[in-house]
């Protein structure tokens, strides 16, 4: 019994560590001063509000999610066909294969950028384009590492049986594989968008004033001294991307319940 | 049927694709119309100011879409270093500047000019041969950059907590010693940190020994080394032991607003009325500056090497000169920066609006220094390869201990 | 008449070849450029000479030592917590299906780490809401002091914050699939949850639980934005170090900074090594 308790109290804990900057996030998106000597927080405001959706700012924040939900999208096509040929072939070198897609994890953001830059700037690539390239390389890794973990344990058997049966190979991607993996494929999609949506240094870096991400704008403000907006605008951005999650996961949910009752 | 659904897969993904590279190629009809500005994002103020007052003037009358990108000073000039030596058509077209990081632009060959005294709003109003328009940190401008406001480095504090406030270095030595752990300044590294350190500079070594010194790591050691040793000695009585230098003004300030700090410094010198209005600081917070002076400098708008609309940004850039545009900057609501145009220059109508929108009004006056009283507490600034070795200087005495 | 195995061959090339192609173009050039740029070639900013001079300028610099000391003691110590609780969390989670829940513990993933590193600072710092919190439940003359300590301890903090969900949401999958699979087999077999969780789950995710603490550690290591905004003066991390660099006025020291670039690159590819040989043998039955 006291063990139980003893558990419970620490994921209480954890999950408070977890939740209390979000709380002081919250907190200061409506109010503007804070004196160590008060207890509640003074000068209720929405003075943030007003001047996130006065100028465009929240439109680029949905530019920037949807460019982000693009990213991931490709990000989660192409990790399920690398899984696909790995777990159905045999060649010796599996393992180093494998281990090439989990490389973009290991290098830093900075080296990254700056190392490529050379390469886009000399090549007829615009720079959205090398922006797509560098938002995927960095976002494969992980969509990789979600749907491969499915493949390997649920692998394509079924699949091949279905086709073995007479199926087409789509007809059989939509009515075996599909429901099975979909909530795979939905983590990793998430995963892959989250990764995307919080990078800062490619979008400076690379991109061109028509690339402007919200994480880049939101930057500066939080590195300033105004609290409030500072708040405001990560309490935003985690709105924006908190309603993606939602919305794939629901997504996700239904595919995998109708697929299972037809 | 299931080729049906196959193309119609393929289609979307196409879409998308051509969608994202298009998204490139179509914005290029429009460029001659955009001109990008690339600076500092991080006071809203500034970007209101810029977003609808100087864009919607350029597009009123130039036709001109300003769009500004978010982006630190020395990260712009990064990127335009590489893009530079690649040789292929940049996507900076004009970049807010100043002091070491145009000295390192203009030696690097990063930005288009000499081009000031084409504008026609530089030769009307402006002072073509005096200090801001010339000399930038010490160093010619060589007409490569076009003043846009003025800064000066002043100090903010909470006159509740603070009685006296040091206007010297006896007297913040003094303060210190007394209230230990209620004070700091930012790294060298930062803007502010480094001007205060030229502040004590000056009050203890005085500016015209430094002015001329040679930009030698051992020569300007030994002229400085009377300043290095109070702060040394201050070390101690600084907030957290000194241990810990906040990493810049913005971190000092947070630290003024949650009350650990009684005194903040800066370089916008308007900046103690907004934020009082807008309740982020005590009511009772005043600005102040120091006897010997405080650094006084322009800030400036330049314009890339490789900038892909050159015209544009000349237009733009002759916008932000204009009469207009300089008293609407100076608007205590908006971004209040201090203007650079040339007072007696203008006419007598545009005269009366400055002095209004200059004036604060009677609840939060005290909170400013009004700019005679700046004025007479200015001086230049020194020469930036100076700058950089005396920042570095105190990176290795103060912060490494070396 | 393409045979069938040709076939096949031809459509496996076809399906990795975006991903390797973008992969391999990339992390290649990358790697060379940097590795070149560090031995003091770089042609368009006028370098043209080969040295090694950089590599030992570091090697014999203190400040640079003793920031990469500094750099794996805060990222080693924040992974391995994070890693634990990660891991303690994600066991829990895979329990419930509540969607609220599984919702909150993943925002910290969404933010950036400079956004993290900010609400880090707001809660923890010397008068941030903890402070409040504390002072509010009436412990009075408490000083709450665990950001900018020389320790680091605000970085580990943040680390931890942006590390434990993203354990945690990696290894709960693993868990609810090996849970439905032998939960109830080993409770039939007489299995307490504890003997049950240290014998069977744990070594089942192990492979999961190991690349994910490779995962944030090396992350750690390397990042610049926590360090820059909750980090101690002195010393300061690598990442903040190689930053400077890169931005300083100076452009030599840009080589500086492709040669730390480098160094990071080496150290990340021996513990990719070491990873790969710890796994190699263990293939059966694993899930992954």
């Amino acid at each position: 019994m006291m063990k139980k308790f003893f558990y419970r109290v620490v994921l209480f804990i954890i999950f408070t560590f977890l939740i209390l900057p979000m709380l002081s996030m919250l907190i200061w998106s409506f109010f503007s001063n804070w004196r160590a000597i008060d207890i509640l927080p003074s000068s209720f405001t929405f003075a943030g509000f007003n001047y996130f959706f006065a100028s465009k700012d929240w439109y680029i924040g949905i530019k920037s999610t949807i460019f982000s939900m693009e990213v991931a999208l490709i990000a989660t096509i192409i990790s399920i066909m690398v899984s696909r040929f790995l777990i159905s072939t045999n060649i010796k070198n599996k393992n180093t294969l494998e281990s090439i897609f989990y490389l973009p994890m290991l290098l830093p953001v900075i080296s990254v950028c700056l190392g490529s830059h050379k390469l886009f700037l000399q090549s007829p690539i615009s720079s959205t384009f090398a922006l797509l390239i560098l938002h995927i390389y960095f976002s494969l890794p992980y969509a990789f590492k979600m749907t491969y973990s499915y493949y390997s344990i649920w692998g394509v058997e079924e699949e091949l049986t279905a086709r073995g049966l007479g199926a087409s190979f789509w007809q059989a991607f939509r009515y075996i594989n599909l429901p099975i993996y979909i909530q795979g494929y939905i983590g990793s999609f998430i995963m892959a968008f989250i990764i995307s949506y919080s990078q800062y240094f490619i979008n400076l870096f690379i991109g061109n004033h028509n690339n402007i991400n919200f994480s880049m704008i939101m930057t500066p403000y939080i590195a300033n001294s105004n609290r409030n907006i500072a708040a405001v605008y990560t309490l935003m951005y985690i709105f924006y991307g908190v309603v993606v999650m939602m919305l794939t996961s629901l997504m996700g949910k239904n595919i995998a319940r109708k697929k299972s009752l037809s | 049927m299931k080729k049906k659904k196959l193309l119609s897969l393929v289609l979307v993904f196409t879409l998308m694709i051509s969608m994202v590279v298009f998204a490139g190629c179509e914005n290029r009809a429009k460029q001659n119309q955009t001109v990008t500005l690339y600076g500092w994002g991080g006071d809203e103020r500034v970007n209101a100011w810029i977003d609808n007052e100087l864009g919607k003037y350029v597009k009123e009358n130039y036709n001109i879409t300003l769009k500004r990108v978010p982006m630190n000073i020395d990260e712009v000039l990064l990127k335009l270093t590489d893009e530079k030596s690649s040789a292929k058509s940049g996507s900076i077209d004009v970049i807010w500047i100043n002091g070491e990081n145009f000295y390192y632009a203009k030696k690097n060959n990063l930005l288009h000019g000499p081009f000031l005294n084409t504008l026609e709003n530089a030769k009307k109003y402006y002072d073509l041969e005096g200090a801001s328009a010339t000399t930038d940190f010490g160093y010619a401008t060589g007409g490569y950059e076009a003043p846009w406001g003025t800064a000066q480095f002043i100090f903010n504090y909470d006159s509740e907590k603070v009685k006296a406030i040091p206007t010297n270095a006896e007297s913040l030595k003094e303060y210190v010693i007394n209230n230990p752990g209620r004070f700091t300044y930012p790294k060298s590294s930062d803007f502010s940190g480094s001007a205060f350190i030229r502040t004590v500079l000056y009050d203890i070594v005085g500016y015209d020994k430094l002015k001329n010194l040679d930009p030698s790591y051992d020569t300007v050691k030994k002229v400085i080394t009377p300043a290095l040793e109070y702060l040394k000695a201050l070390e101690p009585y600084l907030w957290k032991d000194g241990q810990v230098y906040p990493s810049d003004s913005a971190q000092l300030d947070s630290l003024y607003q949650d009350g650990e700090i009684d005194i903040t410094m800066a370089y916008t010198a308007n900046k103690a009325l907004s934020m009082v209005k807008g309740k982020n600081w005590p009511s009772t917070t005043k600005t102040a500056v120091w006897e010997k002076g405080t650094p006084f400098n322009t800030h400036y708008l330049a314009i890339s090497a490789i900038a892909p609309n050159v015209e544009g940004a000349l237009k733009v850039i002759n916008a932000a000169l204009s009469p207009a545009m300089q008293i609407s900057k100076a608007n205590l609501d908006g971004w209040a920066d201090l203007p650079s145009i040339k007072y007696e220059k203008l006419s007598q109508e545009e005269q009366g609006n400055l002095d209004k929108t200059l004036t604060p009004a009677k609840e939060y006056a005290p909170s400013i220094l009004n700019y005679e009283e700046l004025s007479k507490h200015q001086k230049p600034e020194l020469k930036s390869d100076l700058v950089v070795i005396i920042e570095k200087i105190w990176e290795d005495v103060i912060l490494f201990d070396k | 008449m393409i045979s069938n195995i040709k076939k096949k061959r031809i459509q496996g090339i076809l399906l990795i070849l975006p991903a390797l192609s973008i992969i391999a173009i990339v992390t290649l050039f990358v790697i060379i450029n940097t590795f070149i740029e560090s031995l003091g070639y770089i042609p368009e900013l006028s370098f043209n000479s080969f040295t090694l001079k950089y590599y030992v300028d570091l090697f014999t610099d203190v400040v640079f030592l003793k920031s990469l000391y500094f750099s794996f003691k805060v990222a080693l110590i924040s992974a391995i917590v994070a890693t634990i609780l990660g891991v303690y969390t994600g066991y829990y989670v895979s329990k419930w299906s509540d969607n609220f829940t599984s919702l909150l513990y993943k925002m910290p993933i969404l933010l950036s780490y400079v956004a993290a590193a900010v609400l880090i600072y707001n809660t923890y710092s010397d008068k941030g809401l903890l402070y409040h919190i504390i002072s509010t439940l009436g412990i009075s003359e408490v000083k709450v002091n665990l950001v900018y300590t020389d320790s680091g301890l605000g970085v580990i903090l943040l680390n931890i914050f942006k590390g434990l969900p993203f354990v945690a949401f990696c290894v709960a999958p693993i868990f609810m699939k090996a849970d439905e699979t032998y939960s109830f087999v080993a409770q039939n077999l007489g299995c307490t949850r504890f003997q049950y969780i240290i014998k069977i789950l744990l070594p089942l995710a192990k492979r999961s639980i190991v690349t994910s603490f490779l995962i944030i550690f090396n992350f750690n290591m390397f990042t610049y934005e926590g360090f820059y905004y909750l980090g101690p003066s002195n010393p300061i991390s690598i990442g903040v170090y190689a930053y400077k660099t890169y931005l300083s006025p100076d452009l030599s020291n840009r080589i500086y900074g492709m040669a730390i670039n480098m160094i990071m690159i080496m150290i990340s590819i021996i513990l990719c090594f070491l990873y790969y040989k710890m796994v190699k043998g263990h293939r059966e039955g694993e899930i992954i």
